[in-house]
């Protein structure tokens, strides 16, 4: 895939903008909380420096994840660390259990927090590219970041050798529970991520 | 203690003792593991899939160590310049975990994938497996002594 340029970067920048915003505004409405939202941050990457580029190989992450498929696809992951993962649970339950690892309970709390998330940052983004966005089930894992990172890229790694990666970080003020949302696309839908935005504002 | 030598994902290292190789976060992937006991030559590749994908125009991938189908003949002909006997190789195997089993889907199973391709072209050099830590759903880190050819796994789960 050739490099993109400084005003396809833009472009994307602003469409993962739209999504960070709907996303932490459904976040901040679940929980009930001030969320603070960063700027995405785009960059296209070969697929294998993809996990080093998130975070440190051999730090343990509870990460969601969940397949983005219809006229694109993609992956999107959310990652925290453990002990945000379970505070973040603990909200979202009502609850206030000291055990430090997740229950099963917990984690499907997650596995639909994912799901709610992933379902209004993709339908801001449909909607702003006229497009069709769906989603898998979300799943959810604590493990080795590094691990988790490629196995969730190995199958996109298949087909193609460089990603698209927006990344956004979001901190729940009060909590100090800090996340962060990557969402990973092939170059076959940056593509056509771009030329939807070229039709939609006759570019 | 020998010092350490990590390798990234979709890389190879080939060296000799007394020297560790090791690797993290080995998930779906698979890590090579070939050991010359007679010279203490070692070789270890951390590997993502099992095919190659192919986007070059002459035929050459830009990583061989990305996948498994080049990344076996690529380590051996990097053993035989470090003057190893390939005769004498043997050959340990680490990960091919199952993750994310709810989205990931059973057709969607690489890590089984790659473990069998690695079986595929070693036996292919004529290389034997002398063991395997692989399957299963949790990520794996491991050391690799050249001194004495031992592979140690450990997890974080």
């Amino acid at each position: 895939m050739d490099p993109l340029d400084v005003a396809q970067m833009d472009i994307l920048k602003e469409i993962a903008s739209v999504g960070a915003g709907n996303a932490s505004r459904s976040l901040s409405q679940v929980l009930d909380r001030k969320i603070e939202v960063q700027v995405p941050n785009l960059r296209l990457s070969e697929v294998e420096k993809v996990a080093d580029s998130i975070g440190k190989i051999d730090d343990v992450m509870t990460i969601v994840l969940l397949k983005i498929v219809g006229d694109i696809s993609g992956s999107m992951l959310f990652f925290f660390k453990p002990d945000d993962a379970k505070k973040l649970a603990n909200i979202l339950r009502k609850q206030n259990n000291s055990q430090q690892n997740l229950t099963e309970e917990d984690k499907s709390a997650l596995r639909e927090l994912g799901n709610i998330l992933s379902g209004s940052l993709l339908n801001a983004m449909a909607n702003f590219l006229n497009i069709t966005l769906l989603q898998s089930i979300p799943d959810i894992e604590t493990d080795m970041l590094g691990a988790a990172v490629n196995t969730a890229l190995s199958q996109l790694g298949e087909s193609v050798t460089k990603v698209l990666v927006m990344e956004t970080s979001f901190m729940v003020e009060e909590h100090e529970i800090r996340g962060k949302l990557h969402l990973l696309f092939d170059p076959k839908s940056t593509q056509l991520i771009l030329s939807s935005v070229k039709n939609k504002f006759n570019l | 203690m020998a010092d350490i030598v990590n390798v990234k994902v979709a890389d190879c290292l080939i060296a000799e003792a007394p020297l560790i190789l090791a690797t993290q976060g080995i998930g779906s992937c698979v890590a090579v593991c070939l050991y010359d006991k007679e010279r203490k030559i070692g070789g270890l590749a951390h590997v993502m899939l099992s095919k190659t994908y192919n986007v070059s125009e002459n035929g050459i991938p830009d990583n061989e160590y990305r996948a498994m189908d080049t990344a076996i003949p690529a380590m051996i002909r990097e053993m035989e310049k470090h003057h190893s006997n390939i005769a004498q190789l043997n050959a340990k195997l680490v990960g091919g975990a199952h993750m994310f089993r709810v989205v990931g889907g059973n057709d969607a199973d690489i890590g089984t994938r790659n473990v069998k391709m690695a079986e595929e072209m070693l036996t292919k050099f004529g290389i034997t497996v002398e063991a395997e830590e692989i399957g299963g759903n949790v990520g794996r880190s491991l050391e690799f002594d050249l001194e004495t050819g031992i592979v140690r796994v450990t997890t974080k789960m």
